[in-house]
């Protein structure tokens, strides 16, 4: 690190992606901490139940806006920052507005938890920050905007990789299903019935229109940097970027199967969620196309096992939604743990999975560093992995059982009693992701440290990850 | 469109717009969507014109700590849900700002609770003691709750009830 890193408002370069993607993983730590927390609640209710800032709802607030608005898109914006410029042959247009909305972006996540806290929300599901802070965040986003289209206007190369399609794609649509999700309604009136459709295009198209499509633009730039091997099909990915633009938008009524909404609506969602497979497929064929070769990749290269690991999840989560987006199928799962299960699946084993992908290759890079260690790293990757699959499995088996007990009239609270031993596996699962995590950001801290002996980073990325 | 930034914007609006439209605007077209419910009316004159009434302040603590994270407020026609009571109207929460259907069934659904227990002193009880009341609960306690927050919140659950809508299907077709 240079000297001038303890400056508040760096102009260093990539300074803004190095703040934004170290500072993200408190965001990481913290309120994943409270998912735990949570887990153990619905086993132990009295956990941590000894005074209102702590129960169960503000709690989960915290936990879901945390790791959502916080981690997941600091990690991405940060990645940005650094990817954006390379590819387009130029510099972030400006660091210091960069570094701005960083320091943005810290305070307003630890006002908008402490306000969650204090229970003070807006009581929509994913979108529980109250009005003024959803003001304060649509001017931060729009100062990421700014940063990003001023840097593609001074660029150098004419040229748009894929990444940077979906970059900007991204940055148009964030703003406009943000503020579709967040309309206030105890200024303007919305039926209940519209809010309630509002609340999940803006549930579905912020995971759609935003994590999904910065996630896919990191994948399209790490995949060649670390293998030296081209893109399988530049056409295949154009054909994803185009298809998500069209089809994701319509998947908000799916959240609503059964619901209180016209057949016609219902069936509006339904039918492009079926058509979601093509984007995904389109990523998983070319990331598979690319390595196809040197499949041995997966094995020697963990930055590669990453990416890998995040597509096939990617294909399971793209799977699983379109089939719980049944009308018969979400008769039978909607409610249960089987959609807490598969709300986990795309933000953890995909998303978080890239954005850790990400810091490995570009944390070094910036540091001028290698990573701390690669058998770390490892680690992260195997209790990560295998504690998602722990949670994603007992959640699964849970609703399964709770969603053909209920139609089967069984008590409710024998269905309580009869989940039980899966809430305590999935408690395990969790464990072993937080541990993960906590492995994760001992790595990362260990990376920045100044004292570390410097290794070539040629070496950071190639360097085979074997068992010695 | 490979080199030119505004034809991407202008087509990534553009498919934006159209699903916007189709999925959040037309639906406002829909007068089935837009006629509120005698059930409606009632929870209008409780709570919206009366924002100080236990029940407007109940239901405002039921936001505050989350209550619809884990009790969802939506009857569907479904075999799941057969023996819920009436299904969930469009018309049922036009007043509600926001909508507390929620999303999960950690515990039961609250649509017609107030139908179902009608006693406040119940629900009293079971906020302080949820164990003591319903044996192998998971719901936590409200024990640190002052008395007449307990009291707004047992209002407001025992409001949550059906009132009689003569535009109602009788007997709704139960599916899948």
């Amino acid at each position: 690190m240079s000297t001038n890193s303890l400056s508040l408002l760096s102009t260093e370069k990539d300074s803004a992606a190095k703040y934004m993607m170290l500072s993200s993983l408190i965001w990481l730590i913290v309120p994943s901490l409270l998912g735990l927390f949570l887990a153990i609640k619905l086993v132990w209710p009295d956990f941590l139940n000894q005074s209102p800032y702590l129960s169960f709802g503000p709690m989960r607030t915290v936990h879901t806006n945390g790791v959502l608005l916080g981690w997941l898109s600091m990690v991405q914006v940060g990645a940005m920052y650094y990817m954006l410029p390379r590819l387009l042959n130029t510099t972030l247009w400006s660091e210091r507005l960069g570094n701005v909305t960083v320091w943005m972006w810290n305070i307003g996540m630890t006002i908008g938890a402490g306000t969650l806290f204090m229970g003070i929300t807006s009581g929509v599901e994913y979108a529980e920050l109250i009005w003024p802070l959803d003001l304060y965040i649509v001017v931060m986003v729009s100062l990421v905007i700014l940063n990003a289209f001023m840097t593609v206007a001074q660029r150098q190369e004419r040229q748009f990789y894929v990444s940077v399609w979906y970059f900007l794609g991204s940055m148009v649509w964030l703003p406009l299903v943000y503020l579709v999700g967040n309309v206030p309604v105890e200024m303007i009136h919305v039926p209940g019935v519209h809010q309630l459709n509002m609340n999940w295009f803006l549930g579905h198209n912020i995971l759609g229109l935003w994590f999904t499509t910065m996630g896919v633009a990191m994948v399209y730039y790490l995949l060649p940097k670390v293998t030296g091997l081209p893109i399988y099909s530049h056409k295949l990915s154009l054909i994803g970027f185009w298809t998500i633009a069209i089809f994701y938008v319509w998947n908000g009524p799916h959240h609503l199967a059964n619901g209180p909404i016209p057949p016609w609506l219902q069936k509006a969602g339904i039918v492009p969620s079926l058509l979601m497979i093509i984007p995904v497929w389109t990523v998983i064929a070319n990331v598979f196309g690319t390595i196809k070769n040197q499949m041995n990749l997966i094995r020697d290269n963990v930055i590669v096992k990453y990416l890998i690991t995040a597509g096939i999840f990617y294909l399971a989560a793209c799977l699983q939604g379109p089939f719980q987006s049944f009308m018969s199928v979400s008769a039978v799962l909607k409610f249960t743990h089987w959609t807490v299960g598969h709300a986990h699946m795309a933000p953890f084993a995909t998303f978080t999975f890239i954005g850790m992908a990400a810091m490995y290759y570009i944390i070094p890079r910036l540091t001028g560093q290698s990573l701390y260690s690669w058998s770390l790293a490892n680690w992260t990757y195997w209790l990560g992995t295998l504690g998602f699959l722990v949670m994603g499995l007992s959640l699964w088996t849970a609703g399964v059982m709770q969603g053909f007990a209920w139609i089967d009239g069984k008590d409710f609270m024998a269905v309580v009693e009869a989940i039980r031993p899966y809430m305590l596996l999935r408690i395990l699962g969790g464990a072993m992701m937080m541990a993960s995590m906590v492995v994760f950001l001992w790595n990362m801290v260990m990376t920045v440290r100044t004292s570390q002996a410097k290794i070539p980073l040629e070496q950071s990325d190639q360097k085979v990850m074997v068992q010695s | 469109m490979e080199r030119n930034t505004t034809k991407l914007i202008v087509l990534s609006l553009f498919f934006f717009a159209v699903g916007f439209v189709a999925t959040v605007l037309l639906p406002f077209m829909d007068q089935g969507l837009m006629r509120p419910t005698p059930t409606a009316e009632y929870r209008k004159e409780l709570i919206l014109d009366q924002p100080d009434s236990p029940e407007a302040r109940g239901r405002a603590l039921y936001m505050q700590y989350g209550c619809q994270y884990c009790h969802s407020q939506w009857v569907r026609p479904v075999l799941a849900d057969e023996r819920l009571g009436p299904v969930l109207r469009a018309g049922d929460s036009y007043y509600d700002a926001p909508h507390l259907h929620g999303s999960a069934r950690i515990g039961p659904d609250l649509l017609w609770v107030g139908d179902r227990i009608p006693d406040k002193g119940w629900h009293i009880q079971h906020l302080i003691d949820p164990q003591g009341v319903v044996e192998g609960s998971i719901m936590p306690s409200y024990n640190w709750l002052t008395e007449e927050e307990l009291e707004a919140l047992a209002a407001y659950m025992v409001s949550l009830k059906y009132i009689e809508n003569p535009d109602d299907v009788v007997d709704p077709q139960y599916r899948y």
